[in-house]
């Protein structure tokens, strides 16, 4: 099909009745039973859920597993006469490429070709959509080529982004990893510490150490109170918004009633995107754990993020058979190798109005989605996330995941929700945070020096003057039940916490102008006064152990009263830590754990080891991403997935699924899709279709 | 035939019949039963306005502040304490504990009586039906139901009569949890032991 330039554009009569990028149901309907592709019965079924849900005919039939994307594709290019093209990234001609941005296709899902002569030997861009042919990509064309004649064909949504990420591979990573450093360098990781703060600790070194020699004791003094004074602050504030958190425990934001009264044809599309780097042993239980959530399936698009270097893991995925609804992107490779990288990367293609993380074993609660929608209608425009609460489902494992389960219920039931009425800077969590697509695009996305991204996020987007919320709602997670594996992680969390101060204090006072005084406050508590709290433990601790063994030691160094202090300190800090252990694990009705609470002082000390990791890593080696081990737990039941040798993808039975609201019905003829869609060499592509359409003849 | 316990676990090699039986008295929990509802507001406002009565009355009578606060300090732990075991609001027990904190560094004998007074509103959580009423809310709303157990329901079309409440079998006086009593009594105990140690903390420093 050939749609002109703006002025002589005249939209074809296909375009007509298709009425925006979607075909009209009927028409495509009639098509795909005239193909043969659907029975009748099937297209009936198929438009009454179109009319109940809203979503367009193609997508419900695509999410049934009636169609496969191919057989769609043909009856969406009848419907709006154009002609139908399979991409292959090799016949993209990269000088033209380079005129458009990959974003901005990725988003629109259209890839520009080639020039080709056309019939009257004038010169045409060649363009391929996986929407209807329309005069906005014309328009586009023209504007960034000077080329006045452009012929659209139709190609699957599938091959818009494998040509994406072939052609415009550099400049999808260039975004992904550099977007935010380049756009808005001081709210970036990108550079560790700038040198007013390098300037300042080298001067507070200098000082110490001059005040050690002159007056030692008026120095050891100065540094006890101070670090006494950070810890009793930083508890305290710990305490307040726990405290606050705690007295709202009987406030639902979002009622089953509100959740109930939703009707299917008022929700928008939901992307979700699924970070997985050698998981390979998890990748299958993504749909059984998705498959519960109440949304509509042909509104739900679900972004799987594989790497590029992790051949064992797509081999996975693409053997697990994921339905339609399920998209395989794979990452190109890249440093850092971070999480938000994959995200970003994810966040350009999301065609959802709304976007949210899981992991592979997350567990959500069914109405999730349905809960962070309310929350979003009913938070305002500057609401730009929804956190929902982080949980253990292997709680009771072992001494380990008790105490992390402990720790989360305390920090998600009571600190995020005592954060969110204090309207206080929420640091997201690694999961189930909810945004407005656009909004965060806009914030420049996550970023990828940052190791915690998420909480880096909530505190930017409080600077920027837009509002995180939480919602009662429940992810479940798998814990991590080995030590070593659980000090990884939480020196990489301790690490990007002091990523994060560092950032966003290079301009204290900018910073106190934007969120205003009480934010600061809570923010430089919460979020610095964590990381110190843990360097500090040891010595507090250290101090007791003095006192206890030799009465008095420590008193021709210190004054006697800033000992007890001291020791208030720490016997102030461990009751507030045990008792918020205690009350979260009540709330969550774990009684079982409660108990345990009592060795919290013990786990704690744990987190001071991870600190002083990740100072050290801080130091040395600043954006490298510890990769926390999933699947070890015992309740994952792991299924069997045939490893890359037992034989061609294409041949691999697919996976028996659960039978649940959101259907997993995956054919094997959809997995040969999604092969031949990810994998350029397991099915050979087909050139482009040849110029056969009557107006190109005539 | 006894219904099956709704809050317990599935065993693995439970039958067809148990899981059903077992689900459907999920399913009559998850739509029976609602959280209890304790108006907060008017709990804080009416012990605000004791504790200011109280603390006038005394004041204006010449007493100490030790005897003003001591009173004050019951008030709160009995009216949350109730709260707390009755109406199962967790934070209710916090509020309680500290009041028994400041009781107990008020007077430091007074640490066994409320021990005990701890132990007895943590055997009423272990009877008391709201917290059964919120367990079986949350779980239901937090845990759904896996597929076999959806499927088991629906295979027969279940009706819930809510003018029963609770329905045929499933009686909430089953539901007494052990593991729920030592939990509520170590919330309730927390805070005066806290206090208690750390009395004796300071003198032992002391005297030392």
């Amino acid at each position: 099909m050939k749609v002109s330039a703006p002025r002589g554009a005249t939209p074809s009569p296909a375009s007509s009745r298709a009425g925006g990028r979607h075909a009209a149901p009927e028409r495509l309907g009639t098509v795909l039973v005239e193909q043969g592709v659907l029975t009748e019965e099937q297209l009936a079924e198929a438009l009454a859920q179109h009319e109940r849900v809203g979503a367009p005919l193609g997508s419900v039939v695509l999410a049934r597993g009636w169609v496969t994307r191919r057989e769609l594709y043909v009856g969406l290019a009848a419907v709006w006469g154009a002609d139908l093209a399979f991409v292959d990234p090799v016949d993209v001609d990269e000088e033209l490429a380079r005129r458009f941005p990959a974003a901005m296709l990725a988003r629109e899902t259209w890839v520009p070709l080639r020039v080709e002569e056309d019939g009257d030997g004038l010169p045409q861009v060649v363009v391929a959509t996986a929407g209807r042919p329309s005069a906005h990509i014309a328009e586009v064309v023209v504007q960034r080529t000077g080329i006045p004649r452009v012929r659209q064909v139709v190609t699957t949504d599938w091959d818009v982004q494998r040509a994406l990420r072939t052609v415009w591979r550099d400049e999808l990573v260039h975004d992904a990893v550099n977007a935010l450093a380049e756009r808005r360098p001081d709210e970036s990781a990108s550079t560790v510490f700038v040198w007013p703060q390098v300037a300042a600790a080298v001067a507070l070194f200098l000082a110490t150490v001059t005040g050690l020699v002159l007056d030692p004791s008026l120095t050891m003094l100065v540094l006890v109170g101070t670090v006494n004074a950070a810890v009793a602050l930083a508890v305290g504030t710990k305490a307040l918004i726990s405290t606050v958190g705690t007295a709202w425990e009987t406030v639902e934001q979002v009622t089953a009633a509100e959740v109930a009264a939703l009707q299917d044809a008022e929700l928008p599309v939901y992307t979700i995107l699924v970070p997985v780097y050698k998981e390979a042993g998890i990748v299958g239980l993504l749909m059984r754990n998705l498959a519960d959530l109440d949304w509509p399936r042909e509104k739900l698009e679900i972004l799987l993020l594989l790497e590029e270097d992790d051949p064992e893991t797509l081999a996975a995925a693409l053997a697990a058979a994921p339905p339609d609804i399920v998209r395989i992107v794979v990452v190109p490779h890249s440093l850092p190798k971070t999480k938000p990288r994959a995200c970003n990367v994810g966040l350009a293609f999301a065609r959802g109005e709304y976007v949210v993380i899981y992991d592979a074993e997350d567990r959500p609660d069914a109405d999730q989605l349905k809960k962070s929608l309310i929350a979003f209608r009913k938070g305002g425009d500057d609401l730009v996330c929804v956190q929902a609460a982080l949980n253990y489902f292997n709680a009771r494992e072992n001494l380990l995941t008790r105490m992390f389960t402990l720790e989360y219920s305390s920090w998600f039931d009571y600190t995020l929700a005592g954060l969110d009425k204090l309207r206080l800077p929420i640091p997201l969590g690694g999961t189930s945070n909810h945004f407005r697509t656009d909004m965060l695009r806009d914030l420049g996305g996550w970023d990828p020096y940052n190791v915690t991204e998420d909480a880096d996020l909530g505190i930017r987007a409080s600077a920027r003057g837009h509002r995180v919320a939480v919602v009662n709602s429940t992810t479940y997670e798998e814990a991590n039940m080995a030590v070593g594996n659980w000090i990884r992680q939480r020196s990489r969390w301790i690490k990007g916490y002091m990523q994060t101060v560092l950032v966003h204090t290079r301009h204290p006072w900018r910073l106190l102008r934007s969120v205003g005084p009480r934010q600061t406050a809570g923010f430089a508590l919460l979020i610095g006064g964590t990381p110190l709290m843990f360097l500090a433990a040891p010595w507090l601790y250290a101090m007791l152990a003095v006192e206890l063994l030799w009465p008095g030691a420590l008193t021709p160094a210190l004054p006697e009263w800033l000992v007890q202090v001291s020791l208030a300190n720490l016997l102030f800090g461990n009751g507030v830590i045990i008792y918020l252990s205690l009350l979260a694990g009540f709330k969550r009705r774990t009684y079982g754990l409660v108990p345990f609470a009592l060795l919290s002082p013990l786990y704690w000390l744990l987190h001071s080891i991870a600190s002083y990791k990740a100072l050290w890593q801080l130091l040395v080696n600043p954006f490298y991403w510890e990769k926390t081990n999933h699947g070890l737990s015992s309740h994952l039941q792991v299924e069997d997935v045939p490893s890359m040798d037992d034989g061609p993808a294409t041949e691999r039975p697919a996976p028996a699924q659960t039978t649940t609201t959101m259907q997993v019905t995956a054919t094997t003829q959809a997995a040969r899709d999604v092969v031949r869609l990810m994998d350029p060499h397991a099915v050979p592509v087909p050139p482009p279709a040849p110029d056969t359409s009557p107006e190109d003849r005539a | 035939m006894t219904a099956a316990d709704p809050l317990a676990v599935l065993r693995p090699d439970a039958s067809p019949a148990e899981a059903e039986s077992h689900a459907e008295s999920r399913m009559r929990l998850a739509t029976a039963a609602g959280p209890p509802r304790v108006p907060m507001r008017r709990v804080l406002l009416t012990c605000a306005l004791v504790l200011g009565v109280e603390a006038v009355v005394l004041l204006a009578t010449d007493r100490s502040l030790h005897d003003v606060l001591l009173p004050g300090y019951l008030v709160l732990i009995v009216a949350f304490g109730l709260v707390f075991c009755l109406g199962a609001v967790t934070v209710a027990g916090f509020a309680a504990g500290a009041a028994a904190a400041g009781l107990v560094v008020l007077e430091p004998d007074a640490l066994l009586p409320l021990l005990g007074g701890a132990a007895l509103l943590a055997l009423g959580c272990g009877v008391a039906p709201g917290w059964a009423r919120v367990e079986a809310w949350q779980a239901a709303h937090s845990r759904p139901l896996t597929a076999e157990e959806e499927a088991a329901v629906a295979q027969r079309a279940l009706s819930v009569d809510r003018s029963r409440g609770w329905s045929r079998g499933v009686r909430l006086r089953n539901y007494w949890r052990t593991d729920r009593v030592l939990a509520a009594f170590l919330v309730l105990a927390f805070h005066p032991l806290l206090a208690a140690f750390s009395l004796w903390f300071i003198d032992w420093m002391q005297r030392r």
